[in-house]
């Protein structure tokens, strides 16, 4: 179900302009359904502001898990955006998989491995970023790598780079799959006519269900396991704090 | 091939990579400016003003609760000041009362003693009037009789003695 990308240098670089095209209008969509939830905010919500403010409440959740209290508050913007975005990029591929002349031309962003692992690539290297900024290069170092015991340090390094692969083929491996089984199932329902529609059009509509569920679900870990691999660069004061804090309760 | 992209250092990737972060750091610079802030602000305010306004409600209620009790007590002081009142009411008019009857009492003796003393003086001063009357008569009488004009002084004396006499002998009746 390889189909060829439309692709132009630019500045000594290629870019695959349907990515580029998918990426850009998901953030488009996110932005402008974000931006139309947010004019008018009142101190009662209602409507639009209420959906907002729940998606938001939902994310602060998932954030304030893995990374409690006060020091949370930096990246929940981080995970609102991480979470908003894979989640409409999940869902632009699933009315329309658009393949012209075997140049695809619309899917969903997250079904390039590309686009998941420069995601991944950027949360990891925030959590580093985050692990030094909080503790400083030593304790950050000693943290991630030597303790509790030092031998453990070759599958710690190892570690990192196996976070960042399964953090975004976990990603483009299930919504790769939803969009393949689309396209297979709508050539099943076009082999022979408008007879085979009434077998394919019921099974598009249940695996699009699917798919929905299949990619909210993978938008919630994606998020998820972004805050787990930031907390622990940066958590261990807060282990502590919660060590004490269990010891005195 | 997809897996040729992900060789790094791939023609392909790094300008893809490249537009994904870019494009994801504009979106999160833009939710941050349109969305993020106004809204945070927002919940946090709501938040702020429902603490206040359950810290209000319940001092309301204290006060509410202070001032009924304060009613209570002042409700209590007007009743017990109210039958204190009655009872001194009562008091005072079973005094005043008692005190009308003495009065009474004490000006009907008055006036009984007082007509007894008239009485008393009626009777002297016709005692006295009856005296003088029979004296006279009784000297015309024993003028008429011996025929000699006794002397005024002796007269009296003999009347007088003879009215006592009368006197007594009327009141022993």
């Amino acid at each position: 179900m390889e189909h060829e990308t439309l692709t132009r240098e630019f500045m000594g670089l290629t870019f695959d302009l349907t990515t580029v095209l998918v990426t850009v209008a998901s953030c488009i969509i996110v932005f402008l359904v974000v931006f139309i939830c947010t004019r008018n905010l009142q101190l009662k919500p209602t409507g639009k502001q209420n959906f907002i403010e729940w998606v938001i409440d939902f994310v602060n959740n998932i954030v304030s898990t893995s990374i409690p209290g006060k020091r949370g508050d930096r990246f929940k913007l981080l995970g609102f955006t991480l979470f908003l975005f894979v989640f409409v990029s999940n869902m632009v591929g699933l009315p329309l998989v658009l393949v012209i002349d075997d140049i695809q031309w619309w899917k969903s962003p997250t079904a390039d491995p590309i686009v998941t692992l420069s995601l991944a690539m950027m949360v990891i290297l925030m959590s580093h970023f985050f692990g030094v900024q909080e503790q400083g290069f030593k304790n950050y170092f000693l943290n991630s790598y030597i303790r509790p015991v030092p031998f453990l340090l070759p599958i710690k390094l190892f570690e990192e780079f196996t976070n960042t692969l399964t953090l975004a083929l976990r990603l483009y491996g299930n919504i790769f799959a939803g969009e393949i089984l689309i396209g297979l199932i709508a050539s099943l329902a076009n082999s022979f006519g408008a007879v085979t529609w009434l077998v394919g059009v019921p099974l598009q509509i249940a695996w699009q269900g699917f798919s929905v569920f299949i990619g909210s679900i993978q938008a919630f870990v994606f998020t998820t396991l972004s805050m787990v691999y930031i907390s622990h660069k940066i958590g261990h004061e807060e282990t502590v704090e919660h060590k004490e804090y269990v010891e005195a309760s | 091939m997809m897996f040729n992209q992900l060789v790094i250092g791939s023609a392909t990737s790094a300008g893809n990579t490249l537009v994904v972060l870019v494009s994801f750091l504009i979106l999160l610079l833009l939710l941050k400016k349109f969305a993020w802030k106004p809204v945070t602000e927002m919940m946090e305010k709501r938040s702020e003003t429902i603490a206040n306004d359950l810290d209000g409600a319940k001092q309301a209620q204290k006060k509410a609760n202070e001032l009924v009790a304060e009613q209570q007590n002042k409700l209590a002081a007007l009743q017990q000041e109210s039958a204190k009142l009655i009872e001194q009411a009562q008091v005072n008019a079973t005094r005043m009362e008692k005190e009308m009857i003495e009065e009474a009492k004490d000006s009907i003796a008055q006036m009984k003693k007082q007509a007894k003393m008239d009485i008393a003086f009626e009777r002297q001063q016709a005692l006295d009037d009856i005296k003088n009357e029979v004296s006279v008569l009784s000297l015309k009488i024993a003028e008429k009789l011996i025929g000699k004009e006794l002397d005024t002084a002796t007269h009296a004396k003999l009347v007088d003695e003879f009215i006592e006499r009368l006197a007594d002998s009327n009141e022993t009746k």
